[in-house]
């Protein structure tokens, strides 16, 4: 993909656009389309202002209209979606370009700043702020922090009751904690309480 | 904390106590069959008695033990006696705090996340906590719902890179292993994690007072508080958080005095130590056992125990506000959960006997496996006394025995409704001593009633774990505004309303001088149908909260938090999913279509490594039928497949946008003519109004954090 500055019919706020440009070499009702469509994603993105939208939708169309010409066989919507995305993805290369982020990243954060509502005319702007570019650039929308990777291991499940099976050896280990002394205590404590008693009843 | 020896003498009194308590209960039962004489079925009986009666001793101790030590101030020996509650933390150390969740009512958990991220940062001390959102979500609309959630709030509340979501591709062991994929993460990032459910709401403070006792305390693992429920709004809710709000405070203060440094770990709203959790909390694998399974689903309490036998210890703070959760809102829904808990808890039976543990640790998984196990005893116990009586052996009912028994089960209710008497506050906030009278009789008389059809519907569950399949890990059902019908009350109680009333004619034919007392059991599964239905009732919960019945004080004096929680999430912008909209693949083709969707996802995604040819191949094919057919042609593993894929779903983004919409397969059409109605309409601006100079774009204005 050529570069923005490069592109045969770069566009930019200084550029003379006729914005009801609408290129007659197809059929007028796909030229329409083409406009319709592209007006429907720049709704999708949130740019509502229809003056910046219908100076992306004539830029666009414009250079939809030269690959037109270049191959008339083309569907004109495919064609001007195409142009769209060149356009915005390199918008994003030069905002980014430090930054080796890609065109998804970049528009994520553009979301992220609601660039598009508040600041519509630098939505695919030739001229790009310093501060705008900032913003853009520190805004990374990011869903985990840097991965600090290390180990978890189970340790090995030592059981009793999978070694032998057997109610001694387990009753053993369930009783090991238990300081023989005060056992002794309770026990007796218990069972005079319960001889006691007993006497009593009968 | 205190010396070994003082711990070790106040469990051993309570032992004693115990003892003592079920010696009596032994020697009335014993003195009555030996009147008539011991055979075999009676000795059985017997001993069922003594593990029932230690049941019922043991609850009955922990409450008046708590209720006397609440009643003095509270327990001397807790861990957050050790911090003054106005002492000023210090700088304090990264802590994660982490949300696991499975197809759970997304906008539900990122308004908790939002109340609780701003709680947090009203202390002033927000910046040393990192919140996460764990998704194991199988559902792909509350998927690309959580993402969509997720960014938006970020966006809210400037919480990007504060505020982190993560899902799972391979949901390998449910929760603890979300968890665990956490750790081995970022784990050693943080020196503390702070465990929530996706229901569970804590105050800032909360949070902060947590992580100040944890570096008060360096060799304890774990804090468990005592999370209330709240914010009930069905019959059943309503009485199980006024249950909870009473009597709860009696029995943990109670377990806090024998258990200390050995407290039980409920898997949330709990902080834990990071560095011992994972050297020593990684969950083994069970050995095989039958219909068991291998994998612990239940893993609080064994990583309790694993970190008490490391050194560390677990306490319970039992005496913190600002810890919430809700409850199920009704019974099938709490017995859903009850289903996997309880399969859970039969896998910890290995871990009885397994070497090395502490006894009080023994202790609380025994007493976890018995909160189940117990109703088959039970079951047993009523079953084998009609038998003896039918065989001429000996009729177990006895009045005194009764009278006894019944003291053991009120006392704790009554010795909690006298606490909430007596403290002039909290009776104001329950609606007074006539309302708390009441509502503690008609929550006893729910009680009576419930124990029964649980009793039934546990020795099920337990049969099940042993001899019939996996519990499984469905998703939680946390609100249902409709509650059931009657049609799923039916299928889900007549099994033990027929039982019930096949019982109590046998009875009535054969011993008929039993039926008074078996009525007592057998009235709850006989009623359990419309019981059921009533106490899922909306309707009935909130009429008996503008009556003043079941009140609890965050009911009548919500905090901040909870008054926050209760306003719905609503997206300011972009986001067009929220909720797991309706439509099977609502989320998919919103992520195809919607640029802010698409770019979000794409960008969650980890870019492809390397991909096959052959792989490439599949994508490439999965892409033509979703974009030709619609997504019917494909089926839900496909699908994921798709969503899985970055280069896949950006590809069909710009393919859909970049051909006439009337080459469309006709879902597409449809849902793009639903999405195109949905958008933003355009507006006119001022040509000043758009064009924006760089100097009035203020850093502060448009930088989010990083």
């Amino acid at each position: 993909m050529k570069p923005l500055a490069n592109h045969p019919a770069a566009f930019s706020p200084a550029t003379k656009l006729n914005e009801q440009f609408s290129p007659t070499s197809a059929i007028e009702s796909d030229w329409k389309e083409a406009r319709s469509q592209l007006k429907a994603y720049l709704l999708a993105l949130h740019l509502t202002d229809s003056e910046q939208q219908e100076r992306i939708i004539a830029a666009v169309i414009q250079q939809a209209a030269i690959k037109f010409a270049q191959n008339p066989a083309a569907n004109p919507t495919v064609l001007a979606m195409n142009e769209f995305h060149a356009i915005s993805e390199q918008w994003f290369g030069k905002i980014l370009a430090s930054d080796g982020r890609d065109a998804a990243l970049g528009l994520l954060s553009c979301f992220a700043l609601d660039t598009t509502r508040k600041w519509p005319a630098l939505f695919l702007a030739d001229e790009i702020p310093a501060h705008f570019q900032h913003a853009v650039l520190a805004c990374e929308v990011r869903s985990a922090p840097a991965l600090k990777v290390s180990s978890m291991v189970p340790l090995p499940f030592d059981n009793t009751l999978q070694d032998a099976m057997s109610l001694p050896t387990a009753l053993g280990e369930l009783t090991k904690n238990l300081s023989p002394s005060l056992a002794a205590k309770a026990a007796a404590f218990v069972l005079s309480a319960f001889t006691l008693l007993t006497g009593k009843l009968r | 904390m205190d010396s070994k020896d003082f711990i070790s003498d106040r469990r051993w009194s309570f032992v004693v106590v115990n003892a003592f308590l079920l010696a009596v209960g032994g020697v009335l039962m014993a003195a009555r069959i030996s009147a008539h004489g011991w055979t075999i079925a009676s000795a059985g009986l017997f001993v069922l008695f003594l593990v029932l009666q230690a049941q019922i001793v043991y609850g009955c101790t922990l409450a008046v033990t708590g209720w006397w030590l609440l009643r003095r101030g509270g327990d001397p020996i807790r861990i957050n006696q050790t911090l003054p509650p106005d002492s000023p933390p210090g700088p304090l150390p990264a802590t994660a705090i982490v949300i696991p969740i499975f197809n759970e009512d997304v906008g539900r958990v990122f308004q908790g996340l939002r109340v609780m991220y701003e709680s947090l940062h009203a202390t002033g001390h927000g910046g040393a906590f990192d919140f996460f959102i764990l998704s194991d979500s199988a559902d792909l609309n509350v998927w690309i719902a959580e993402e969509s959630a997720w960014f938006e709030l970020c966006k809210q509340v400037q919480g990007f890179g504060r505020i982190f979501y993560r899902k799972r591709r391979v949901t390998l062991h449910h929760k603890s292993g979300n968890v665990a994929d956490f750790c081995r993460r970022w784990g050693t990032s943080y020196r503390y994690l702070i465990v929530l459910d996706a229901d569970s709401i804590m105050t800032g403070s909360t949070f902060v007072r947590l992580v100040n006792l944890m570096e008060k305390h360096p060799r304890t693992g774990i804090i468990q508080t005592f999370s209330r429920p709240v914010l009930g709004q069905s019959l059943f809710q309503r009485l199980n958080q006024f249950a909870a709000h009473t009597y709860g405070p009696l029995f943990v203060a109670g377990a806090n005095f024998w258990q200390l440094d050995n407290a039980g770990f409920y898997g949330h709203n709990a902080i834990i130590r990071v560095k011992p959790f994972m050297q020593f909390c990684a969950m083994p694998e069970l050995p095989p056992s039958g219909k068991l399974g291998t994998r612990i689903l239940s893993h609080d309490t064994v990583e309790a125990a694993l970190i008490r036998q490391a050194g560390y210890e677990v306490w319970s703070e039992y005496d913190l506000t600002g810890s919430y959760e809700e409850g199920p809102p009704h019974l099938p829904a709490s017995l859903q959960r009850d289903r996997r808990w309880c399969h859970g808890n039969m896998q910890h039976i290995w871990f009885l006997f397994a070497r090395g543990l502490t006894m009080p640790s023994r202790v609380n998984i025994l007493i976890g496996i018995m909160a189940y196990a117990g109703s088959p005893l039970w079951l047993l116990f009523l079953l084998f006394s009609p038998v003896l009586f039918f065989g001429g052996g000996v009729p177990v009912q006895n009045t005194f025995l009764f009278v006894c028994a019944m003291i053991l089960l009120l006392t704790p209710k009554l010795l909690a409704a006298q606490r909430l008497i007596s403290l002039p506050e909290q009776r104001r906030a329950a609606g007074g001593t006539f309302k708390i009278v009441l509502s503690t009789l008609a929550e006893t008389i729910y009680s009576m009633l419930l124990a029964p059809i649980l009793m039934l519907y546990y020795t099920q569950f337990i049969w099940s774990s042993f001899f019939g399949g996996s519990a499984g890990w469905g998703r939680q059902k946390r609100t249902d505004e409709d509650g059931p019908s009657w049609r799923e009350c039916i299928v889900a109680h007549a099994a033990h309303t027929v039982l019930a009333v096949a019982a109590a004619v046998v009875v009535g034919w054969r011993a008929p001088m039993m039926l008074p007392w078996l009525l007592l059991v057998l009235f709850g599964p006989i009623v359990s149908i419309p019981f059921s239905y009533f106490l899922a009732s909306n309707r009935l919960g909130l009429a008996s909260r503008r009556h003043g019945w079941f009140m609890i004080p965050e009911e009548t004096q919500p905090p901040w938090e909870l008054q926050q929680l209760q306003e719905p999430f609503a997206p300011s912008t972009g986001a067009r999913v929220v909720n797991g909209e309706a439509g099977e693949d609502f989320g998919l083709g919103q992520t195809v279509l919607d640029p802010q969707l698409n770019s979000l996802h794409v960008s969650l995604l980890h870019e492809r490594q390397q991909v096959s040819l052959r792989a490439h191949e599949q994508l490439t094919t999965l892409c033509d039928q979703l974009l030709r057919n619609g997504p019917s042609a494909l089926s839900l593993r496909e699908k994921r497949t798709l969503l899985w894929d970055a280069d896949a779903m950006l590809s069909m983004h710009r393919r859909l946008w970049g051909s006439p919409v009337a080459q469309w397969h006709e879902w597409w059409r449809e849902t793009f003519q639903n999405y195109l109605e949905r958008l933003p309409q355009p507006v006119m601006q001022s040509r000043n109004q758009g064009t924006v100079h760089s100097n009035q774009l203020h850093p502060d204005q448009a930088t989010h954090a990083v």
